[in-house]
């Protein structure tokens, strides 16, 4: 999930030097068909769709017509995004989170990080620091599940990820899955 | 005659006895009676004095919760409109000025906000006023500072109270110290109302005496003599009744009262019990609640002219109340700022300029009316799992919520604009709806609409609304299929043929498409994306209906069905609430998050009670889940609800599922982008006919609202398990980008079709080798 002025990473057809773009489109002549392009706005950034969209048309009652037309463009892979970190504003609530956390004060703590989680929804860093709040209080089950939605969020960041597997190792420690710990162990130690 | 004069001295002397026994008879009833009627009155004073301090010592009100909305946050790179903003300012009961000056005020430049905010007690520590400086570009915020200029990472607004949960009596009140009341206040009550407050004992011989003569001289009661300690005592322990028994006891109680307790105390209770309006069936009571009821603000905050129209309401709510009767409120307020000026409370001039002022009340706030009734439904509920109704109704909680008021209205309108419009034909006359929206990742319930007009507070369709949901179900039905992943791929050719079933009992169950086709083979994919019934239900059949409804508890809904195969095509009843916890967790990939429309729970004092957090668990496979939520893109694209691409840009990604019933009973739309997901109901409480589906009725709804908000798309990152091929959109063979028909598909590793469409090994080697190179 992220805003459209987000980082994505380039889709390799459109952004790859024209030389090799004319070359390919020369080799396969007209057959190069523009359907299998996402459309992408030059500026991607989110636009307010007050003022830039045609007004709204009738809807029609489609529910089994054979679409004759693409109006959404075809099924192509998404636009991959890289993983999402927080934000300015999330990491330093994440900072104030963690020394209220310190402090003893896990309520406050996890109040805190519902705060960050809404300002970096996709951020894997929040849901991590929930575990170890959560795991200082005890609620290991929690922490468990938490680590593993950090793990979802890592994407392509072994770093993250390594570092999300060996606290749900020390998670499930203490939860007495000494088999699952050892498989976390295992993958962190496979990054 | 001595004799005689004997007797008759005799009889003189026993006259005179009896006389004198007689008078001492009467003198000794009386004073028995004296005796009698004085022990009844101690004892009534006895009684009377329990009275007084028993409910003056114990708790003196029933003080209701008090629900308030999330607090606006605000950083930079927030999606928020400068428009919205000042909506939600507006509704916070903010001035605007030329300069941010004072708390409660801002002002507003072509591309900047600055906001003077209010102190509040929020769940996690109270924050003092603060200035800030929010500006905008385009629809985001660019930059946030402080008023020294200095950059902020984050602020925030104190949030807007929705309601209350209220005891029978229906009192509202906010209560107040005497030190939190400003002094201004505190001296022109004092001189408005009982200016020997500080030297009488309760009553004012007095005061009584002047109206007394007052009253005769008018030849009707123009005057009360009663003190502020009266007044108390009849609003605290008395009813409304005009006789002199009920004078006598007010004036004793009063005395009483002051006997036991200090002027302070007596002036604090004072002004938190006094009637200062009325919102609906509630009263509005004590000058802290109704500082927020008239100008929107804390008590103070309150200005000087504001200060005298309250203590000039007091002398009557009703009858001089500042939105019915603007013009007798405002003779009356500047009556008691002239007052305010003779005891030197204000100066002379300061009294002519608030003279010369508007009574700037706000219009009625949204809380005082209930006008989020379906909100407070499923607030009441989440509250009653861990709350005592009377603890709710009398411990002054301090409730925090997750509504965002500004996305309500949105949602609000939205709904209703659409019932509008879709029922200029006949046939959806006495259309409803509801509407429900949550945050994509953390399940707070942002809005919630029941009724048509939403503030009607009645049937709560979102809550209570159990309709059957139509193709709804497809997804799990795939998602279900899906979970075999060695066996079904989105790219899994399904059939799209007519088939009868027939059961032991003789009964025939014969599946039709929408437009009483059949399609012949298709793709998963495709099924999913055109909602196709036929192929829906073939599937269903092969893994089972109790397994499709297996994937749907472990999805959130509680049902309870007999596993019918009509449950394939949604022969199932599920209320939007329900439906919206489902799909949330649909697209969560694999995580279920229960919804909540809680964050906190406080004391009156700002403790933490309760903390409602965060919370999650893996109920589906990552991979797995990524691939079914991905059929939901495709719906939009090139399926159901594909007409959405009409107005929103192509690189903007949503995804959704419409859901028709039998006779178009019922129009559903689950839509979601990257923030908001949002269900929508339309349909008619008879359960007759509409001439809806879901893409023409539901999804315009739904159309409306995210025409409104920001464009973020819905991008979650693939799991390491999910790779990407194309393949052939007919037969779901493998293909290659270049070949006429392919699209691409995630599948989980090593399920991708190994059978090669013709197409694929057609394509030049050369352009197969610089592809090759350039994707490296």
């Amino acid at each position: 999930m992220i805003t459209k002025n987000m980082k994505l990473v380039p889709n390799p057809l459109v952004s790859r030097n024209c030389l090799a773009l004319a070359v390919l489109l020369l080799i396969h002549g007209c057959t190069y068909s523009p359907i299998q392009e996402p459309a992408r706005k030059p500026d991607p950034r989110v636009t307010d769709p007050s003022d830039a969209y045609p007004k709204e048309q009738p809807v029609e009652q489609p529910d089994t017509k054979t679409p004759t037309q693409r109006i959404g463009q075809p099924v192509t892979k998404p636009v991959e995004i890289d993983r999402e970190r927080p934000s300015a504003a999330a990491l330093q609530v994440l900072a104030q989170a963690e020394a209220t956390a310190r402090s003893g004060n896990y309520d406050q703590a996890l109040l805190l990080l519902d705060r960050a989680q809404r300002i970096s929804p996709q951020a894997g860093e929040v849901y991590l620091q929930m575990a170890r709040v959560q795991y200082d209080q005890g609620s290991y089950n929690r922490a468990e599940q938490l680590c593993l939605k950090a793990i979802a969020l890592s994407g392509k960041d072994p770093r993250f990820k390594k570092q999300s597997l060996q606290t749900l190792a020390i998670v499930r420690d203490a939860k007495g899955d000494s088999a699952g710990a050892d498989a976390a162990r295992k993958q962190a130690a496979s990054l | 005659m001595p004799k005689t004069r004997k007797n008759s001295t005799r009889s003189r002397k026993s006259t005179s006895q009896k006389a004198s026994r007689r008078h001492s008879r009467w003198k000794s009833a009386i004073w028995k009676v004296l005796l009698v009627c004085l022990t009844i009155f101690l004892g009534w004073c006895v009684y009377l004095d329990a009275t007084v301090r028993d409910k003056f010592d114990g708790k003196r009100w029933q003080l209701p919760a008090q629900v308030f909305a999330r607090p606006l946050e605000i950083y930079p790179g927030l999606a928020l409109v400068k428009a919205d903003l000042q909506a939600e300012l507006a509704e916070l009961g903010y001035e605007r000025r030329t300069r941010a000056d004072r708390p409660g005020t801002f002002a507003a430049g072509s591309y900047a906000v600055e906001i003077y905010s209010r102190g509040f007690q929020y769940a996690d520590g109270a924050e003092k006023p603060r200035r800030i400086r929010v500006e905008f570009s385009g629809d985001k915020v660019s930059q946030l500072l402080d008023s020294g200029g200095r950059a902020l990472t984050w602020a925030r607004l104190e949030p807007v109270k929705i309601g209350g949960i209220y005891p029978a009596q229906q009192e509202d009140r906010i209560l107040v110290n005497l030190d939190q009341l400003p002094d201004m206040l505190e001296k022109a009550l004092i001189q408005v109302e009982d200016r020997h407050f500080y030297s009488h004992f309760g009553v004012s011989p007095q005061a009584i005496a002047r109206a007394t003569w007052a009253n005769i001289r008018a030849g009707r009661v123009v005057q009360g003599g009663s003190t502020l300690t009266q007044q108390l005592v009849k609003n605290f322990y008395l009813t409304n009744e005009q006789s002199l028994w009920r004078k006598a006891n007010e004036a004793l109680m009063a005395l009483i009262l002051e006997f036991h307790y200090d002027k302070d105390e007596i002036l604090e209770a004072y002004a938190n019990e006094i009637y200062l309006g009325q919102a609906g069936a509630r009263g509005i009571h004590g000058f802290g609640m109704a500082s927020h009821f008239y100008f929107g603000k804390s008590v103070s905050d309150l200005t000087s002219d504001q200060i005298a129209l309250l203590v000039a309401i007091v002398k009557g709510a009703s009858y001089y109340d500042p939105r019915r009767h603007p013009e007798r409120a405002k003779e009356r307020r500047n009556l008691v700022l002239d007052q305010m000026a003779e005891a030197n409370v204000i100066s002379d001039s300061q009294a002519n300029a608030d003279k010369a002022r508007r009574l700037n009340v706000i219009p009625k706030p949204r809380y005082s009316s209930s006008a989020y009734p379906a909100f407070m439904d499923v607030v009441k509920q989440q509250l009653t799992r861990d709350y005592r109704e009377e603890d709710l109704q009398s411990e002054g909680l301090r409730v925090f919520t997750t509504l965002d008021p500004l996305l309500q209205a949105k949602a609000e309108k939205s709904l209703s604009d659409t019932i509008r419009q879709k029922e200029q034909t006949a046939i959806n006359q006495g259309l409803q709806g509801a509407m429900i929206t949550t945050a994509v990742s953390s399940g707070e319930i942002l809005a919630v609409v029941g009724d048509r007009q939403a503030n009607f507070s009645g049937f709560n369709r979102a809550l209570l609304a159990k309709r059957q949901i139509g193709s709804l179900i497809k997804p799990f039905v795939m998602l279900t299929a899906l979970k075999h992943s060695q066996k079904y791929t989105l790219a899994s050719p399904l059939d799209d043929e007519p088939f009868m079933l027939k059961f032991e009992n003789g009964d025939e169950w014969m599946p039709k498409n929408y437009d009483g086709e059949s399609h012949g083979p298709v793709i998963m994919q495709e099924a999913l994306a055109r909602s196709l019934n036929l192929a829906t239900a073939r599937l269903g059949l092969e893994v089972g209906v109790p397994e499709v409804l297996e994937t749907i508890r472990e999805l959130g809904a509680d049902v309870d069905v007999r596993p019918y195969p009509a449950v394939l095509l949604g022969a199932l009843n599920l209320s939007p609430m329900e439906v919206t916890e489902l799909y949330q967790n649909l697209i969560s990939t694999g995580f279920r998050t229960p919804l909540r429309a809680i964050r906190a729970v406080t004391t009156s004092n700002g403790e933490l009670l309760s903390r409602y957090s965060f919370d999650t668990e893996q109920v589906i496979d990552s991979g797995i889940a990524y691939i079914g939520q991905y059929g939901l893109f495709e719906v939009m694209r090139n399926g159901t609800g594909r007409s959405v691409y009409r107005t929103l840009p192509e690189d903007y990604y949503v995804g959704g599922k419409t859901g028709t019933t039998d006779d178009y009973r019922d129009s559903w739309f689950v839509g979601f982008n990257g923030q908001y997901l949002t269900t929508v109901w339309l349909g008619k409480d008879d359960n007759t006919s509409t001439s809806l589906t879901g893409s023409s009725g539901a999804l315009a709804a739904w159309l409306k609202l995210y025409r409104q908000l920001p464009q973020v798309s819905f991008l979650p990152s693939a799991p390491e398990s999910v790779e990407w091929a194309w393949v052939d959109q007919k037969n779901g063979l493998l293909s290659a980008e270049h070949c006429e028909g392919a699209v691409a598909l995630p599948f989980l590793l090593d399920t991708v079709p190994e059978e090669r469409a013709g197409c694929v090994d057609r394509g030049n080697i050369l352009e197969r080798w610089l592809r090759k190179w350039w994707n490296s």
